[in-house]
Protein backbone atom coordinates (compact mmCIF):
# COMPACT_ATOMS: atom_id res chain seq x y z
CA UNK A 1 0.00 0.00 0.00
CA UNK A 2 1.35 3.55 -0.81
CA UNK A 3 0.28 5.85 1.97
CA UNK A 4 2.74 8.95 1.38
CA UNK A 5 1.00 11.72 -0.42
CA UNK A 6 3.60 12.95 -2.39
CA UNK A 7 4.14 9.39 -3.69
CA UNK A 8 0.85 8.40 -4.80
CA UNK A 9 0.79 11.74 -6.72
CA UNK A 10 3.66 10.89 -8.52
CA UNK A 11 2.29 7.01 -9.20
CA UNK A 12 -1.14 8.58 -10.80
CA UNK A 13 0.94 11.26 -12.34
CA UNK A 14 3.14 8.65 -13.91
CA UNK A 15 0.34 6.47 -14.82
CA UNK A 16 -2.04 8.58 -16.05
CA UNK A 17 0.81 10.49 -18.52
CA UNK A 18 1.44 6.72 -19.58
CA UNK A 19 -1.50 5.81 -20.53
CA UNK A 20 -1.87 9.33 -22.31
CA UNK A 21 0.89 8.23 -24.29
CA UNK A 22 -0.34 4.42 -25.41
CA UNK A 23 -4.01 6.07 -25.80
CA UNK A 24 -2.89 8.87 -28.00
CA UNK A 25 -2.12 7.39 -31.46
CA UNK A 26 -5.06 5.60 -31.34
CA UNK A 27 -7.10 8.93 -30.97
CA UNK A 28 -5.31 10.45 -33.53
CA UNK A 29 -5.81 7.67 -35.97
CA UNK A 30 -9.43 7.91 -35.43
CA UNK A 31 -9.62 12.18 -35.59
CA UNK A 32 -7.51 11.41 -38.65
CA UNK A 33 -10.01 9.56 -40.23
CA UNK A 34 -12.49 11.99 -39.77
CA UNK A 35 -11.20 15.45 -41.08
CA UNK A 36 -11.35 16.81 -44.99
CA UNK A 37 -8.70 16.75 -47.62
CA UNK A 38 -7.79 20.11 -46.64
CA UNK A 39 -7.16 20.44 -42.50
CA UNK A 40 -4.90 17.32 -42.72
CA UNK A 41 -2.06 19.81 -43.28
CA UNK A 42 -3.41 22.22 -40.69
CA UNK A 43 -0.71 22.83 -38.14
CA UNK A 44 -1.49 21.99 -35.01
CA UNK A 45 -3.11 18.70 -36.57
CA UNK A 46 -6.87 18.97 -35.64
CA UNK A 47 -7.23 16.03 -32.75
CA UNK A 48 -10.87 17.11 -33.10
CA UNK A 49 -12.09 17.76 -36.72
CA UNK A 50 -14.31 20.55 -37.27
CA UNK A 51 -16.21 18.92 -39.58
CA UNK A 52 -16.79 14.91 -39.04
CA UNK A 53 -16.26 13.84 -42.38
CA UNK A 54 -17.82 10.50 -42.47
CA UNK A 55 -17.72 10.09 -45.72
CA UNK A 56 -13.89 9.47 -46.10
CA UNK A 57 -14.74 5.67 -45.00
CA UNK A 58 -17.18 5.29 -48.32
CA UNK A 59 -14.38 7.35 -50.49
CA UNK A 60 -11.99 5.04 -48.76
CA UNK A 61 -13.80 1.55 -49.89
CA UNK A 62 -14.53 2.54 -53.20
CA UNK A 63 -10.76 3.73 -54.01
CA UNK A 64 -9.19 -0.01 -53.70
CA UNK A 65 -10.87 -3.93 -53.31
CA UNK A 66 -11.04 -3.09 -49.56
CA UNK A 67 -13.99 -6.02 -49.53
CA UNK A 68 -11.61 -8.79 -51.35
CA UNK A 69 -8.81 -7.59 -49.09
CA UNK A 70 -11.64 -8.88 -45.90
CA UNK A 71 -12.93 -11.66 -47.59
CA UNK A 72 -9.34 -12.91 -48.35
CA UNK A 73 -8.20 -12.09 -45.18
CA UNK A 74 -11.08 -13.77 -43.11
CA UNK A 75 -10.80 -16.82 -45.53
CA UNK A 76 -6.78 -17.30 -44.10
CA UNK A 77 -7.18 -16.24 -41.01
CA UNK A 78 -10.43 -18.28 -40.68
CA UNK A 79 -8.81 -21.14 -41.97
CA UNK A 80 -6.01 -21.54 -40.31
CA UNK A 81 -7.35 -20.52 -36.61
CA UNK A 82 -9.77 -23.87 -37.44
CA UNK A 83 -6.76 -25.77 -38.64
CA UNK A 84 -4.89 -25.15 -35.20
CA UNK A 85 -7.60 -25.38 -32.93
CA UNK A 86 -7.63 -29.52 -35.08
CA UNK A 87 -4.19 -30.11 -35.05
CA UNK A 88 -2.79 -28.43 -31.88
CA UNK A 89 -4.47 -30.20 -29.21
CA UNK A 90 -4.37 -33.60 -31.37
CA UNK A 91 -0.49 -33.38 -31.27
CA UNK A 92 -0.22 -32.58 -28.02
CA UNK A 93 -2.63 -35.22 -26.82
CA UNK A 94 -0.57 -37.69 -28.51
CA UNK A 95 2.33 -36.11 -26.44
CA UNK A 96 0.78 -36.19 -23.36
CA UNK A 97 -1.01 -39.58 -23.32
CA UNK A 98 0.68 -41.81 -25.53
CA UNK A 99 4.12 -43.75 -24.87
CA UNK A 100 5.85 -44.49 -28.39
CA UNK A 101 9.05 -44.48 -29.80
CA UNK A 102 11.30 -41.31 -29.61
CA UNK A 103 8.37 -39.30 -27.81
CA UNK A 104 10.34 -36.97 -26.29
CA UNK A 105 12.80 -36.15 -28.69
CA UNK A 106 10.61 -35.47 -30.92
CA UNK A 107 8.47 -33.16 -29.08
CA UNK A 108 11.48 -31.28 -28.02
CA UNK A 109 12.70 -31.22 -31.85
CA UNK A 110 9.09 -29.61 -32.35
CA UNK A 111 9.27 -27.37 -29.90
CA UNK A 112 13.05 -26.16 -30.37
CA UNK A 113 11.99 -26.05 -34.08
CA UNK A 114 9.43 -23.45 -33.96
CA UNK A 115 9.65 -21.24 -31.05
CA UNK A 116 13.75 -21.12 -30.59
CA UNK A 117 14.36 -20.40 -34.55
CA UNK A 118 13.02 -17.03 -35.73
CA UNK A 119 10.98 -16.96 -38.84
CA UNK A 120 13.50 -14.89 -41.09
CA UNK A 121 16.38 -18.62 -41.17
CA UNK A 122 13.24 -20.13 -42.58
CA UNK A 123 11.91 -17.80 -45.08
CA UNK A 124 13.84 -17.95 -48.58
CA UNK A 125 13.51 -22.00 -48.21
CA UNK A 126 10.33 -21.80 -46.94
CA UNK A 127 9.54 -19.70 -50.55
CA UNK A 128 11.62 -22.41 -52.35
CA UNK A 129 9.58 -25.33 -51.08
CA UNK A 130 6.09 -23.34 -50.95
CA UNK A 131 6.90 -22.32 -55.11
CA UNK A 132 8.04 -25.82 -55.70
CA UNK A 133 4.27 -26.82 -54.35
CA UNK A 134 3.27 -24.29 -57.05
CA UNK A 135 1.34 -22.63 -54.26
CA UNK A 136 2.55 -18.90 -54.71
CA UNK A 137 -0.03 -16.32 -54.83
CA UNK A 138 -2.49 -18.66 -54.00
CA UNK A 139 -4.57 -19.48 -50.53
CA UNK A 140 -2.75 -22.73 -49.85
CA UNK A 141 0.48 -20.91 -49.95
CA UNK A 142 -1.07 -18.72 -47.31
CA UNK A 143 -2.62 -21.28 -45.19
CA UNK A 144 -0.84 -24.35 -45.15
CA UNK A 145 2.95 -23.35 -43.84
CA UNK A 146 0.80 -22.23 -40.89
CA UNK A 147 -1.65 -24.77 -39.61
CA UNK A 148 -0.27 -25.61 -36.60
CA UNK A 149 2.53 -24.00 -34.02
CA UNK A 150 4.67 -25.57 -31.37
CA UNK A 151 3.74 -22.94 -29.19
CA UNK A 152 -0.09 -24.25 -29.57
CA UNK A 153 0.67 -27.77 -28.80
CA UNK A 154 3.41 -27.03 -26.40
CA UNK A 155 0.15 -25.46 -24.87
CA UNK A 156 -2.17 -28.30 -25.30
CA UNK A 157 0.21 -30.74 -23.93
CA UNK A 158 0.74 -28.90 -20.89
CA UNK A 159 -3.26 -28.67 -20.61
CA UNK A 160 -4.17 -32.22 -21.04
CA UNK A 161 -1.67 -33.82 -19.40
CA UNK A 162 -3.11 -33.45 -15.86
CA UNK A 163 -6.47 -34.77 -17.18
CA UNK A 164 -6.74 -38.29 -15.41
CA UNK A 165 -6.18 -41.13 -17.48
CA UNK A 166 -9.28 -42.79 -16.24
CA UNK A 167 -11.61 -40.99 -18.70
CA UNK A 168 -9.42 -42.12 -21.51
CA UNK A 169 -9.33 -45.81 -20.39
CA UNK A 170 -13.26 -45.88 -19.25
CA UNK A 171 -13.55 -44.94 -22.68
CA UNK A 172 -11.37 -47.35 -24.58
CA UNK A 173 -12.81 -50.29 -22.51
CA UNK A 174 -16.76 -48.73 -22.99
CA UNK A 175 -15.36 -49.09 -26.90
CA UNK A 176 -15.07 -45.93 -28.06
CA UNK A 177 -12.42 -45.19 -30.63
CA UNK A 178 -9.36 -44.24 -30.12
CA UNK A 179 -10.05 -41.11 -32.62
CA UNK A 180 -13.86 -41.06 -30.82
CA UNK A 181 -11.60 -40.41 -27.38
CA UNK A 182 -9.92 -37.67 -28.91
CA UNK A 183 -12.88 -35.62 -30.36
CA UNK A 184 -15.72 -36.83 -27.66
CA UNK A 185 -13.36 -36.96 -24.32
CA UNK A 186 -10.29 -34.87 -24.63
CA UNK A 187 -11.53 -31.47 -26.65
CA UNK A 188 -14.65 -30.98 -24.70
CA UNK A 189 -12.22 -30.79 -21.84
CA UNK A 190 -9.55 -28.53 -23.40
CA UNK A 191 -12.21 -25.20 -23.98
CA UNK A 192 -10.31 -22.60 -21.92
CA UNK A 193 -7.00 -23.48 -23.87
CA UNK A 194 -8.56 -23.82 -26.95
CA UNK A 195 -10.16 -20.53 -26.42
CA UNK A 196 -6.37 -19.04 -25.78
CA UNK A 197 -4.89 -20.89 -28.64
CA UNK A 198 -7.58 -19.51 -30.99
CA UNK A 199 -7.84 -16.17 -30.18
CA UNK A 200 -3.64 -15.45 -30.24
CA UNK A 201 -3.55 -17.69 -33.66
CA UNK A 202 -6.99 -15.63 -34.71
CA UNK A 203 -5.05 -12.31 -33.81
CA UNK A 204 -1.51 -13.26 -35.58
CA UNK A 205 -2.72 -14.15 -39.05
CA UNK A 206 -5.27 -11.57 -38.95
CA UNK A 207 -2.02 -8.92 -38.70
CA UNK A 208 0.32 -11.34 -40.50
CA UNK A 209 2.49 -9.65 -43.15
CA UNK A 210 5.95 -10.75 -44.08
CA UNK A 211 4.84 -13.54 -45.50
CA UNK A 212 1.77 -12.26 -47.44
CA UNK A 213 4.14 -10.00 -48.90
CA UNK A 214 6.44 -12.80 -49.50
CA UNK A 215 3.92 -15.31 -51.39
CA UNK A 216 1.17 -12.76 -52.93
CA UNK A 217 1.90 -11.17 -56.69
CA UNK A 218 -1.34 -10.21 -57.59
CA UNK A 219 -3.95 -7.46 -56.30
CA UNK A 220 -6.73 -9.75 -56.15
CA UNK A 221 -4.97 -12.18 -53.54
CA UNK A 222 -3.97 -9.56 -50.75
CA UNK A 223 -4.51 -9.22 -47.55
CA UNK A 224 -5.93 -6.66 -45.07
CA UNK A 225 -2.47 -5.25 -44.58
CA UNK A 226 -0.76 -5.97 -47.51
CA UNK A 227 -3.60 -3.88 -49.59
CA UNK A 228 -2.85 -1.03 -46.86
CA UNK A 229 0.24 -0.83 -47.65
CA UNK A 230 -0.72 -0.43 -51.52
CA UNK A 231 -3.11 1.95 -50.55
CA UNK A 232 -0.62 4.06 -48.72
CA UNK A 233 1.44 3.91 -51.91
CA UNK A 234 -1.04 5.66 -53.63
CA UNK A 235 -2.19 7.87 -51.53
CA UNK A 236 0.36 9.01 -49.70
CA UNK A 237 -0.68 12.51 -49.52
CA UNK A 238 -4.46 11.45 -48.21
CA UNK A 239 -3.58 11.08 -44.76
CA UNK A 240 -7.29 10.47 -43.92
CA UNK A 241 -8.68 8.16 -46.23
CA UNK A 242 -4.98 6.23 -45.04
CA UNK A 243 -6.08 6.54 -41.33
CA UNK A 244 -9.80 4.88 -42.40
CA UNK A 245 -7.70 1.90 -44.39
CA UNK A 246 -5.98 1.60 -40.75
CA UNK A 247 -9.19 1.38 -39.46
CA UNK A 248 -10.62 -1.30 -41.48
CA UNK A 249 -7.87 -3.34 -40.46
CA UNK A 250 -7.81 -1.98 -36.46
CA UNK A 251 -11.98 -2.29 -35.64
CA UNK A 252 -12.23 -6.51 -35.85
CA UNK A 253 -8.82 -7.17 -34.06
CA UNK A 254 -10.11 -4.30 -31.27
CA UNK A 255 -13.50 -5.82 -30.83
CA UNK A 256 -11.99 -9.32 -30.64
CA UNK A 257 -9.31 -7.99 -28.05
CA UNK A 258 -12.47 -5.95 -25.92
CA UNK A 259 -14.56 -9.11 -25.98
CA UNK A 260 -11.70 -11.51 -25.08
CA UNK A 261 -9.49 -9.38 -22.66
CA UNK A 262 -8.70 -11.66 -20.21
CA UNK A 263 -8.28 -14.61 -22.61
CA UNK A 264 -5.57 -12.32 -23.79
CA UNK A 265 -3.78 -12.08 -20.64
CA UNK A 266 -4.46 -15.21 -19.37
CA UNK A 267 -2.69 -16.61 -22.71
CA UNK A 268 0.27 -14.37 -22.70
CA UNK A 269 0.87 -15.68 -18.70
CA UNK A 270 0.50 -19.12 -19.35
CA UNK A 271 2.81 -18.69 -22.42
CA UNK A 272 5.64 -16.77 -19.99
CA UNK A 273 5.68 -18.52 -17.01
CA UNK A 274 4.82 -22.31 -17.59
CA UNK A 275 7.56 -22.46 -20.01
CA UNK B 1 9.51 -27.25 -19.22
CA UNK B 2 11.33 -29.04 -16.96
CA UNK B 3 8.40 -29.68 -14.55
CA UNK B 4 6.26 -30.25 -17.42
CA UNK B 5 8.75 -33.56 -17.87
CA UNK B 6 9.10 -34.37 -13.98
CA UNK B 7 5.30 -34.36 -14.26
CA UNK B 8 5.00 -36.90 -17.24
CA UNK B 9 7.39 -39.11 -15.48
CA UNK B 10 5.04 -39.37 -13.21
CA UNK B 11 2.21 -39.75 -14.55
CA UNK B 12 3.35 -42.82 -16.58
CA UNK B 13 4.50 -44.62 -13.48
CA UNK B 14 0.78 -44.20 -12.57
CA UNK B 15 -1.22 -45.45 -15.58
CA UNK B 16 1.31 -48.29 -16.19
CA UNK B 17 0.23 -49.56 -12.92
CA UNK B 18 -3.58 -48.45 -13.31
CA UNK B 19 -6.03 -50.61 -12.95
CA UNK B 20 -8.48 -50.50 -15.87
CA UNK B 21 -5.67 -50.42 -18.12
CA UNK B 22 -4.14 -54.08 -17.03
CA UNK B 23 -7.69 -55.24 -17.12
CA UNK B 24 -7.99 -53.92 -20.67
CA UNK B 25 -4.68 -55.82 -21.31
CA UNK B 26 -5.58 -58.71 -20.04
CA UNK B 27 -8.86 -58.57 -22.21
CA UNK B 28 -7.67 -57.59 -25.38
CA UNK B 29 -4.45 -59.74 -24.73
CA UNK B 30 -2.80 -56.79 -26.52
CA UNK B 31 -0.15 -54.92 -25.41
CA UNK B 32 -0.52 -51.04 -24.92
CA UNK B 33 2.80 -50.22 -25.66
CA UNK B 34 2.77 -51.41 -29.17
CA UNK B 35 -0.28 -50.19 -29.53
CA UNK B 36 0.54 -46.93 -27.92
CA UNK B 37 3.11 -46.87 -31.46
CA UNK B 38 0.79 -47.25 -34.39
CA UNK B 39 -2.00 -44.56 -32.59
CA UNK B 40 0.47 -42.28 -31.75
CA UNK B 41 1.89 -42.30 -35.14
CA UNK B 42 -1.45 -42.15 -37.13
CA UNK B 43 -2.37 -39.37 -35.46
CA UNK B 44 1.14 -37.35 -35.70
CA UNK B 45 1.28 -38.66 -39.12
CA UNK B 46 -0.01 -35.24 -40.53
CA UNK B 47 1.82 -33.15 -37.74
CA UNK B 48 5.00 -34.83 -38.94
CA UNK B 49 4.57 -34.11 -42.99
CA UNK B 50 3.51 -30.88 -41.81
CA UNK B 51 6.79 -30.18 -39.40
CA UNK B 52 9.10 -31.77 -41.88
CA UNK B 53 7.45 -29.75 -44.66
CA UNK B 54 7.57 -26.41 -43.14
CA UNK B 55 10.36 -26.48 -40.58
CA UNK B 56 12.92 -29.31 -40.88
CA UNK B 57 13.52 -29.62 -44.49
CA UNK B 58 13.72 -25.70 -44.95
CA UNK B 59 15.95 -24.92 -41.76
CA UNK B 60 18.27 -27.52 -43.53
CA UNK B 61 17.93 -25.95 -46.53
CA UNK B 62 19.28 -22.49 -45.72
CA UNK B 63 22.49 -23.53 -44.79
CA UNK B 64 22.00 -25.84 -47.76
CA UNK B 65 21.39 -22.94 -50.05
CA UNK B 66 23.67 -20.46 -48.42
CA UNK B 67 26.66 -22.11 -50.57
CA UNK B 68 25.20 -22.02 -53.70
CA UNK B 69 25.75 -18.77 -55.89
CA UNK B 70 22.79 -17.53 -58.05
CA UNK B 71 18.99 -16.79 -58.01
CA UNK B 72 18.59 -20.35 -55.57
CA UNK B 73 19.88 -23.45 -54.64
CA UNK B 74 16.75 -25.28 -56.69
CA UNK B 75 17.34 -23.15 -59.89
CA UNK B 76 19.49 -24.19 -63.25
CA UNK B 77 22.21 -21.81 -62.77
CA UNK B 78 23.06 -22.75 -59.39
CA UNK B 79 26.30 -23.13 -58.27
CA UNK B 80 28.38 -24.44 -55.61
CA UNK B 81 30.69 -22.54 -54.10
CA UNK B 82 31.37 -23.34 -50.40
CA UNK B 83 31.57 -20.44 -48.09
CA UNK B 84 32.04 -18.16 -50.29
CA UNK B 85 28.82 -16.33 -49.60
CA UNK B 86 30.26 -16.20 -46.28
CA UNK B 87 33.19 -14.48 -47.30
CA UNK B 88 31.27 -12.30 -49.42
CA UNK B 89 28.69 -10.77 -46.91
CA UNK B 90 31.45 -10.10 -44.19
CA UNK B 91 32.84 -8.49 -46.54
CA UNK B 92 29.64 -6.50 -47.59
CA UNK B 93 29.80 -2.99 -45.95
CA UNK B 94 25.80 -2.38 -46.02
CA UNK B 95 25.20 -5.70 -44.57
CA UNK B 96 27.72 -4.92 -41.70
CA UNK B 97 26.18 -1.88 -41.10
CA UNK B 98 22.68 -3.46 -40.71
CA UNK B 99 23.93 -5.93 -38.23
CA UNK B 100 25.25 -2.71 -36.40
CA UNK B 101 21.87 -0.97 -36.48
CA UNK B 102 20.10 -4.25 -35.48
CA UNK B 103 22.31 -4.25 -32.50
CA UNK B 104 21.37 -1.00 -31.38
CA UNK B 105 18.11 -1.00 -31.86
CA UNK B 106 18.10 -4.42 -30.02
CA UNK B 107 19.79 -2.73 -27.53
CA UNK B 108 17.74 -0.10 -27.03
CA UNK B 109 14.12 -1.53 -27.69
CA UNK B 110 14.46 -4.40 -25.31
CA UNK B 111 16.68 -2.48 -22.66
CA UNK B 112 14.25 0.57 -22.08
CA UNK B 113 11.52 -2.06 -22.30
CA UNK B 114 12.35 -4.22 -19.58
CA UNK B 115 13.20 -1.73 -17.56
CA UNK B 116 10.02 0.41 -18.11
CA UNK B 117 7.56 -2.82 -18.12
CA UNK B 118 8.79 -3.99 -15.13
CA UNK B 119 8.39 -0.21 -13.42
CA UNK B 120 4.97 -0.51 -14.71
CA UNK B 121 4.29 -3.49 -13.32
CA UNK B 122 5.32 -2.42 -9.47
CA UNK B 123 3.34 0.50 -9.88
CA UNK B 124 0.29 -1.62 -11.15
CA UNK B 125 0.31 -4.18 -8.74
CA UNK B 126 -0.42 -1.85 -5.70
CA UNK B 127 -3.92 -0.92 -4.84
CA UNK B 128 -5.41 1.79 -7.59
CA UNK B 129 -8.27 3.44 -8.25
CA UNK B 130 -8.46 2.19 -12.52
CA UNK B 131 -5.94 -0.40 -12.01
CA UNK B 132 -7.51 -2.94 -14.39
CA UNK B 133 -8.47 -0.22 -17.14
CA UNK B 134 -4.93 0.71 -16.66
CA UNK B 135 -3.14 -2.56 -17.37
CA UNK B 136 -5.67 -3.15 -20.72
CA UNK B 137 -4.58 0.28 -21.93
CA UNK B 138 -0.51 -0.27 -21.48
CA UNK B 139 -1.30 -3.60 -22.73
CA UNK B 140 -2.94 -2.55 -25.71
CA UNK B 141 -0.61 -1.73 -28.63
CA UNK B 142 1.07 -5.47 -28.43
CA UNK B 143 -2.12 -6.39 -29.52
CA UNK B 144 -2.56 -4.46 -32.40
CA UNK B 145 -0.93 -4.78 -35.77
CA UNK B 146 2.51 -3.22 -36.07
CA UNK B 147 1.85 -2.09 -40.15
CA UNK B 148 -0.96 0.20 -38.39
CA UNK B 149 1.36 1.50 -35.74
CA UNK B 150 4.21 1.86 -37.90
CA UNK B 151 1.24 4.05 -40.13
CA UNK B 152 0.18 5.77 -37.17
CA UNK B 153 3.83 6.64 -36.03
CA UNK B 154 5.12 7.99 -39.98
CA UNK B 155 2.07 10.41 -39.26
CA UNK B 156 3.01 11.60 -36.00
CA UNK B 157 7.02 11.46 -36.48
CA UNK B 158 5.98 13.82 -39.79
CA UNK B 159 8.71 16.57 -40.01
CA UNK B 160 5.98 19.26 -41.15
CA UNK B 161 2.70 18.34 -39.66
CA UNK B 162 3.22 15.99 -37.42
CA UNK B 163 1.84 16.05 -33.93
CA UNK B 164 5.19 15.59 -32.00
CA UNK B 165 6.68 18.42 -33.96
CA UNK B 166 3.55 20.68 -32.84
CA UNK B 167 4.32 19.30 -29.67
CA UNK B 168 7.72 20.18 -29.20
CA UNK B 169 7.01 24.06 -30.69
CA UNK B 170 4.05 23.97 -27.55
CA UNK B 171 6.74 23.30 -25.38
CA UNK B 172 9.50 26.16 -26.90
CA UNK B 173 11.74 23.48 -27.84
CA UNK B 174 13.14 23.48 -31.73
CA UNK B 175 11.17 20.88 -34.21
CA UNK B 176 12.90 17.85 -35.27
CA UNK B 177 13.30 15.46 -38.43
CA UNK B 178 12.78 12.46 -36.85
CA UNK B 179 12.19 9.56 -39.36
CA UNK B 180 13.77 12.17 -42.27
CA UNK B 181 16.95 12.70 -40.28
CA UNK B 182 19.48 9.84 -40.38
CA UNK B 183 20.85 11.01 -36.77
CA UNK B 184 17.30 10.49 -35.17
CA UNK B 185 15.69 7.80 -37.49
CA UNK B 186 17.07 4.97 -35.59
CA UNK B 187 15.93 6.18 -32.13
CA UNK B 188 12.54 7.43 -32.97
CA UNK B 189 11.97 3.97 -34.40
CA UNK B 190 13.40 2.29 -31.11
CA UNK B 191 10.75 4.58 -29.64
CA UNK B 192 7.74 3.05 -31.60
CA UNK B 193 8.88 -0.21 -30.49
CA UNK B 194 9.06 0.59 -26.85
CA UNK B 195 5.55 2.07 -26.92
CA UNK B 196 4.46 -1.40 -28.78
CA UNK B 197 6.10 -3.73 -26.73
CA UNK B 198 6.64 -2.19 -23.10
CA UNK B 199 2.84 -3.44 -22.51
CA UNK B 200 3.86 -7.10 -22.73
CA UNK B 201 6.61 -7.01 -20.99
CA UNK B 202 4.44 -5.36 -17.72
CA UNK B 203 1.90 -8.52 -18.20
CA UNK B 204 4.50 -10.85 -17.69
CA UNK B 205 6.45 -9.14 -14.79
CA UNK B 206 2.91 -9.19 -13.32
CA UNK B 207 2.07 -11.74 -13.59
CA UNK B 208 5.82 -12.88 -11.59
CA UNK B 209 4.84 -10.18 -8.78
CA UNK B 210 1.89 -12.11 -8.19
CA UNK B 211 3.61 -15.38 -8.02
CA UNK B 212 5.27 -14.17 -4.87
CA UNK B 213 4.25 -14.59 -1.32
CA UNK B 214 3.44 -11.81 0.80
CA UNK B 215 4.87 -13.31 3.75
CA UNK B 216 8.45 -12.63 1.87
CA UNK B 217 8.14 -8.87 2.03
CA UNK B 218 6.38 -9.50 5.66
CA UNK B 219 9.52 -11.15 6.62
CA UNK B 220 11.79 -8.61 5.08
CA UNK B 221 10.25 -5.99 6.95
CA UNK B 222 10.31 -7.76 10.00
CA UNK B 223 14.26 -7.80 9.45
CA UNK B 224 14.23 -4.18 9.09
CA UNK B 225 14.22 -3.79 5.66
CA UNK B 226 12.82 -1.03 3.93
CA UNK B 227 11.04 -0.51 0.46
CA UNK B 228 14.45 -0.61 -1.56
CA UNK B 229 16.07 -3.27 -0.07
CA UNK B 230 12.91 -5.82 0.07
CA UNK B 231 13.12 -4.49 -3.56
CA UNK B 232 16.48 -5.61 -4.24
CA UNK B 233 16.79 -8.89 -2.21
CA UNK B 234 13.04 -10.29 -2.49
CA UNK B 235 11.55 -8.80 -5.48
CA UNK B 236 14.39 -9.20 -8.03
CA UNK B 237 15.63 -12.77 -7.28
CA UNK B 238 12.18 -13.68 -7.48
CA UNK B 239 11.10 -11.95 -10.67
CA UNK B 240 14.68 -13.96 -12.13
CA UNK B 241 12.24 -16.35 -14.20
CA UNK B 242 9.88 -13.75 -15.39
CA UNK B 243 12.71 -11.19 -16.52
CA UNK B 244 14.94 -13.69 -18.25
CA UNK B 245 11.57 -14.94 -19.99
CA UNK B 246 10.90 -11.18 -21.13
CA UNK B 247 14.42 -10.28 -22.08
CA UNK B 248 14.55 -13.33 -24.50
CA UNK B 249 10.89 -12.43 -26.09
CA UNK B 250 11.72 -9.22 -26.78
CA UNK B 251 15.24 -9.73 -27.93
CA UNK B 252 13.54 -12.12 -30.35
CA UNK B 253 11.00 -9.99 -31.32
CA UNK B 254 13.28 -6.84 -32.10
CA UNK B 255 15.92 -8.77 -34.08
CA UNK B 256 13.13 -9.79 -36.33
CA UNK B 257 11.94 -6.76 -36.46
CA UNK B 258 11.06 -6.13 -40.20
CA UNK B 259 7.77 -4.19 -40.53
CA UNK B 260 9.13 -1.39 -38.35
CA UNK B 261 11.69 -0.12 -41.59
CA UNK B 262 9.11 -1.54 -43.98
CA UNK B 263 6.42 0.58 -42.97
CA UNK B 264 8.21 3.51 -41.34
CA UNK B 265 11.29 4.34 -43.25
CA UNK B 266 12.03 1.58 -45.97
CA UNK B 267 15.32 1.01 -43.90
CA UNK B 268 16.47 5.03 -44.93
CA UNK B 269 17.51 8.04 -44.68
CA UNK B 270 20.84 7.20 -45.50
CA UNK B 271 20.52 3.22 -44.71
CA UNK B 272 20.31 4.61 -40.66
CA UNK B 273 17.17 2.03 -40.23
CA UNK B 274 17.79 -0.55 -42.16
CA UNK B 275 17.37 -3.73 -39.70
CA UNK B 276 19.02 -7.19 -40.43
CA UNK B 277 15.71 -9.17 -41.63
CA UNK B 278 14.56 -6.01 -43.96
CA UNK B 279 18.13 -5.98 -45.45
CA UNK B 280 17.85 -10.15 -45.92
CA UNK B 281 14.40 -9.14 -47.47
CA UNK B 282 15.85 -6.91 -49.99
CA UNK B 283 18.61 -8.74 -51.19
CA UNK B 284 16.48 -11.92 -51.30
CA UNK B 285 13.37 -10.71 -53.06
CA UNK B 286 14.51 -7.65 -54.77
CA UNK B 287 17.95 -8.59 -55.72
CA UNK B 288 16.81 -12.07 -56.29
CA UNK B 289 20.16 -12.90 -54.52
CA UNK B 290 18.94 -15.74 -52.38
CA UNK B 291 22.22 -17.77 -51.78
CA UNK B 292 23.84 -14.67 -50.35
CA UNK B 293 20.47 -13.98 -48.49
CA UNK B 294 20.39 -17.35 -46.99
CA UNK B 295 24.22 -16.93 -45.88
CA UNK B 296 23.24 -13.36 -44.21
CA UNK B 297 20.40 -15.40 -42.59
CA UNK B 298 22.37 -18.21 -40.99
CA UNK B 299 24.93 -16.11 -40.06
CA UNK B 300 22.74 -13.94 -38.12
CA UNK B 301 20.50 -17.01 -36.94
CA UNK B 302 24.35 -18.34 -35.42
CA UNK B 303 24.65 -14.79 -33.46
CA UNK B 304 21.28 -15.41 -32.11
CA UNK B 305 22.04 -19.09 -30.97
CA UNK B 306 25.10 -17.89 -29.52
CA UNK B 307 23.11 -15.02 -27.28
CA UNK B 308 20.60 -17.15 -26.48
CA UNK B 309 23.13 -19.80 -24.81
CA UNK B 310 25.00 -17.01 -23.07
CA UNK B 311 21.67 -15.50 -21.76
CA UNK B 312 20.55 -19.36 -20.62
CA UNK B 313 24.01 -19.86 -18.99
CA UNK B 314 23.87 -16.51 -17.33
CA UNK B 315 20.40 -17.08 -15.96
CA UNK B 316 21.06 -20.71 -14.90
CA UNK B 317 24.24 -19.85 -12.78
CA UNK B 318 22.58 -16.54 -11.54
CA UNK B 319 18.55 -17.29 -10.57
CA UNK B 320 19.64 -20.50 -8.52
CA UNK B 321 18.51 -19.27 -5.01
Amino acid sequence: MIRNPAVKLFVYGFLGLTCFVMIIPFIYMVSLSLCSDSEIFHFPPPLIPEKLMFSNAIRAWDSAPFFWYFINTVIVAGSITTLHLFFDPLAGYTFAKFRFYGRDKLFMLIISTSLMIPFFVRMIPLYIVVSRLGWTDSYLGLIIPFIMHGYGIFLMRQFIMPIPNDYIDSARIDGCTEFGIFLRIIIPMCKPALITDGLFTFIYNWNAFLWPLIVINSPNMRTLTLGLLVFRQEHFIQWNLMAVGALFLFLPAFMVFLVAQRYFVRGVVMSGLKG
Amino acid sequence: MSVGYSEMKQVEKKDSESLPIRIYRVLTGRSIRGRDNVVAYTFLSIPLIYFSLFFFIPISLDFLGSLYEGPSLISKGAKFIGLGNYARILRDQTFLSSLKTTFFFILGTTGISVVLGLFLAILLNERLMLRGLMRSVIFFPYMTSLVIIALIWSVIYDADVGLLNWLLTRVGLPTQGWISNPNTALISMIIMSIWWETGYDMVIFLAGLQGIPQEYYDAASVDGANAVQSFRHVTLPLLAPATFFVVIISFFNSCQAFIQPYVLTQGGPSQATNLAVFHIYNVAFLHLRLGEASAMAFFIFLIVLLVTATLFKFWRTEVEY
